[in-house]
């Protein structure tokens, strides 16, 4: 068997902030003489890189979190797997994820150097590798938990290109210019200028709504205006009743989860404006939380 | 400041276009590139010559001048600044041939002198001296019917997002790799949903004295100084909708102010709202009075405007240095949408997290800005309020200083005598409804609505030297309908010019006439001539509605005083309609008495006399 070795680097994003774990991983033993092709782990999640099968000796996954908080999109191992040559290993990935593992055809090494290595495939009895699931573009990769107490803040690796020479002949001119008059600054804007400049075009929605002019007389004020005092009223007829009058201690609680006065049928009205219909009757109220009563004068202060 | 290829550079007058800049810096470092950001005025002029890829975010003042912090350095110098170094008359026109430029102008097209700062910034940087323009220029209008987002019903953050994404996909294609520790690696910008630490943010100084009782001094900015309020008087009627205020305050230790100075004052959040936002964020309880430091200060130099709080706690900064407030800008989104993250306190937990999660995100990330402007902008909905309606938010206090905005000065125009020690303003009150229950309130004129005699405030003088000395002994046309007319005042009391004529507008006679008494004591001394209408009451001032009524009903005195006596016409006041339908009625005056030819000529006279300085308009 004689190929060049072929070596796949995976890159988790905020490696970026953490160049020396790919430096060295780079110089492991493993990857000496190999061609090695870097990707970050993300195309590979939303299916814009595709790996061929039985292609690679060595897969390393370079990330700057620790072993055994690693998240790894665990579909991924079957597809690592895949890509793997019989005997081939994968590096950077732990006993956390030690069932995916040996589902996908690894056996799990622990010295020297801990790694997984692919099981060589006998004819006799071939080891079912998980499906290598369709990749999907919609769910964007995910490596932490939603529920994580905090997202990674990390301050971002730049770019180390230098800023360009100076023209020591453009130096010398601007500093020769130092006792100059300076130009009129008004002839720069005289008359109409006539250079291009870049417009928008509109259509990104075909409902926005136009927002008036201070002075407006096309009506679109009154129109706005008419649609808050509306508003108003809606709500006031939510809280107070209409039918009923609440006395005054009455009318500082009113539960809205009382059952058929909590939601409409959209299910979204005690979610909060940012989650309300057009229309909800609801609109301009906080969102709701069960138990706690709307208090009149909490929310306003124009009655 | 070392040199860098890449500069973003802003010149700012109510700090829109500097949270622009900010934005698209903090995109820059997303994507790894190195790069400078500061206003014009500070940039260091050698430096252009090493700058490859210049993007220029920059507004207008009402001359159509560069912003004061473009033209001037933070220590107010002008000389060295880079405009004043562009400017020099002998530069060749390819001393700036290696540079690529884009520009994007922030403006209002109800002044004649719609942004002129970014063309002639444009105008000098390309058409002069040669650098290359990445894309057209934009140039956004505030109201809507100019420039780059005329008519299509798009604001001004649109036409800032279409200015990011064409210097993001322009730098992307230009280097699709980039160089870390001397390797060189595909560029790949940080997921959005990793926050990117700021290069200044807040820890525990370790020093646990009790900070309740401790007044609040403010350090680091030496030129703010402290007013004492001595008057704060309703000067509309109770029963009319607008309370506009007569605010006096002592100096501290006078001011050398001329008509057209302003004065900006550094409001502060009440202690009401800081509690409602500290409330949202339980974790932040125990640690909201606990004292302070930056990390890294040095480059916390932008929030010194005013000088910082001490003792420097969470209470103290979100009440004096955060917009809590103010209607969240996009960035807010951008920022904070991953800290989406607690489902404990959702009635319907896990689902309802990642409800919340997926619309922050689609506020931050989405193309289309409907949703956003229907949540916030439409109703003037305030991050306080957004952060109580999304209970998933679990801030960290650590990086307040990065993703909520702050607080910024307002600015007022000085209506007193001239180098009078106590300081007059002249200020209406910002209420109004939307469909949120809450009245609408302004923070600035909420917080001077509730100074009363003895009131400590935070201050500083705005120079603005409007009516340089050559321009007087004439006539001036004042034209100022509300509260344009502060600026007046001081003019009047000036007595700079000679005769003074005041076209002055209000609603109704008897509810909104502001200074009547003293106005009309000024008129019956033959100081000015009061022309007076009064929109509302017809009955006060018959035939006559609007300033631009009184003006063509005087039109040959006008006429006449502009053509024959080279008078100045100084235009101030509320926005929008007023200036343009002054400015075609001036034009329609010149051209039936002015003697010009043709409507050509007359409007050829007009804007010289922007050109040479003799039409000033403020108007907000």
């Amino acid at each position: 068997m004689t190929h060049s070795r072929t070596a796949l680097v995976l890159i988790h994003p905020a490696t970026t902030t953490r160049p020396e774990l790919l430096t060295a991983a780079k110089q492991h033993s493993s990857l000496s003489g190999a061609n090695i092709e870097q990707h970050l782990v993300n195309k590979l999640n939303d299916g814009s890189l595709q790996l061929q099968d039985n292609s690679y000796d060595v897969i390393f996954y370079v990330t700057p979190e620790a072993a055994d908080e690693i998240l790894f999109p665990r579909r991924l191992i079957g597809v690592l797997a895949a890509a793997l040559r019989a005997g081939g290993s994968l590096h950077g990935l732990y006993d956390k994820y030690q069932v995916d593992a040996l589902l996908s055809g690894f056996d799990i090494v622990r010295e020297p150097t801990y790694h997984w290595q692919k099981r060589a495939v006998t004819a006799s009895a071939p080891v079912k590798l998980a499906p290598r699931q369709p990749v999907s573009a919609a769910g964007l990769p995910r490596f932490k938990r939603a529920s994580a107490p905090s997202p990674a803040a990390v301050t971002p690796t730049l770019d180390e290109v230098p800023p360009a020479a100076v023209d020591p002949v453009k130096a010398a001119l601007l500093d020769s210019a130092a006792g100059d008059a300076p130009i009129a600054e008004n002839d720069l804007v005289v008359g109409h200028d006539s250079t291009p400049i870049t417009l928008l075009t509109c259509g990104r929605t075909q409902t926005r709504r136009r927002k008036a002019c201070k002075d407006c007389t096309c009506g679109l004020r009154e129109e706005n205006e008419k649609e808050i005092s509306d508003t108003h009223a809606r709500q006031e007829k939510l809280l107070l009743g209409d039918a009923v009058k609440f006395s005054e201690p009455e009318l500082a609680e009113i539960d809205f989860t009382i059952e058929g006065k909590k939601v409409g049928g959209c299910g979204s009205c005690s979610l909060g404006d940012a989650f309300r219909c057009s229309g909800c009757p609801y609109l301009g109220l906080p969102a709701f939380k069960p138990g706690q009563p709307i208090n009149l004068s909490a929310i306003s202060d124009d009655l | 400041m070392a040199a860098t290829r890449i500069a973003i550079l802003y010149g700012s007058e109510t700090g829109t276009a500097q949270d622009f800049a900010n934005i698209l810096s903090h995109q820059l470092r997303r994507f790894h590139y190195k790069h400078t950001v500061c206003s014009i005025g500070e940039y260091s002029a050698q430096n252009i010559l090493a700058c490859q890829y210049l993007f220029v975010i920059c507004s207008t003042t009402g001359q159509g001048a560069l912003p004061q912090n473009a033209r001037q350095s933070p220590q107010g110098k002008v000389e060295g600044t880079l405009w004043s170094v562009l400017k020099r008359s002998s530069l060749p026109p390819t001393l700036l041939d290696h540079l690529q430029v884009a520009f994007l102008g922030l403006g209002d097209s109800s002044y004649s002198k719609f942004n002129f700062a970014i063309r002639k910034l444009h105008n000098r940087i390309v058409g002069q001296l040669g650098a290359r323009e990445i894309f057209p220029r934009l140039e956004a209008d505030a109201i809507g019917l100019a420039g780059s987002n005329a008519g299509n019903g798009n604001g001004i953050e649109l036409v800032y997002s279409e200015f990011e994404k064409r210097v993001l996909s322009f730098l992307n294609d230009q280097f699709p790799f980039m160089t870390v520790n001397g390797e060189q690696v595909p560029r790949e910008p940080i997921a959005t949903d990793i926050y990117l630490k700021p290069e200044y943010y807040l820890e525990a100084s370790g020093n646990d004295k009790g900070t309740a009782s401790v007044p609040c001094t403010f350090e680091g900015d030496s030129s703010v100084k402290y007013g004492t309020v001595v008057t704060n008087k309703r000067i509309t009627a109770t029963d009319h909708f607008q309370d506009v205020r007569q605010l006096v305050f002592s100096s501290q230790d006078g001011e050398n102010y001329y008509p057209g100075d302003t004065v900006s004052i550094y409001p502060y959040n009440t202690d009401a709202d800081v509690q409602a936002f500290i409330d949202t964020q339980q974790h932040w309880a125990s640690i909201a009075d606990v004292p302070l430091q930056i990390k890294t200060p040095t480059s916390a130099r932008g929030i010194c405007d005013g000088g910082l709080v001490s003792p420097l706690t969470l209470r103290n900064l979100l009440k004096y240095h955060c917009d809590i407030v103010s209607i969240p800008m996009r960035s807010f989104f951008m920022k904070t949408w991953t800290f989406a993250v607690d489902h404990e306190r959702l009635p319907d937990g896990k689902d309802q997290l990642q409800q919340q999660r997926d619309k922050l995100r689609e506020f931050a990330e989405s193309e289309d800005m409907q949703d956003i402007y229907d949540y916030c902008n439409r109703p003037r909905r305030s991050i306080l309020e957004v952060v109580q309606d999304f209970m998933s938010l679990r801030l960290p206090w650590e990086y307040i200083l990065d993703y909520l905005p702050h607080i910024k000065p307002r600015f007022f125009s000085i209506s007193s005598q001239p180098c009078n020690k106590d300081i007059e303003l002249t200020i209406a009150i910002v209420r109004y409804k939307t469909i949120l229950r809450r009245i609408r309130r302004g923070l600035c004129t909420n917080y001077i609505s509730d100074l009363s005699e003895g009131s400590i405030i935070r201050y500083k003088v705005q120079y603005n030297d409007l009516l340089p000395a050559g321009k007087q002994d004439r006539p001036v046309i004042m034209i100022s309908p509300g509260v344009g007319l502060a600026p007046m005042k001081c003019l009047i009391y000036a007595q700079l010019f000679n005769p003074m004529l005041l076209f002055f507008g209000n609603r109704y006679k008897d509810k909104d006439f502001l200074y009547a008494d003293t106005l009309q004591k000024w008129a019956d001394e033959n100081r000015i001539k009061l022309f007076v209408c009064f929109s509302r009451s017809p009955d006060d001032s018959p035939g006559l509605k609007y300033v631009q009524d009184a003006v063509w009903e005087n039109a040959r005195e006008v006429a006449r005083l502009i053509t024959e006596e080279n008078a100045v016409v100084y235009v101030c006041g509320s926005s929008g309609k007023m200036p343009v339908q002054v400015r075609l009625t001036l034009c329609e005056v010149l051209k039936k008495w002015g003697n010009f030819p043709d409507d050509k000529a007359s409007e050829e006279y007009l804007k010289d006399m922007e050109n040479s300085d003799r039409y000033l308009q403020e108007t907000w």
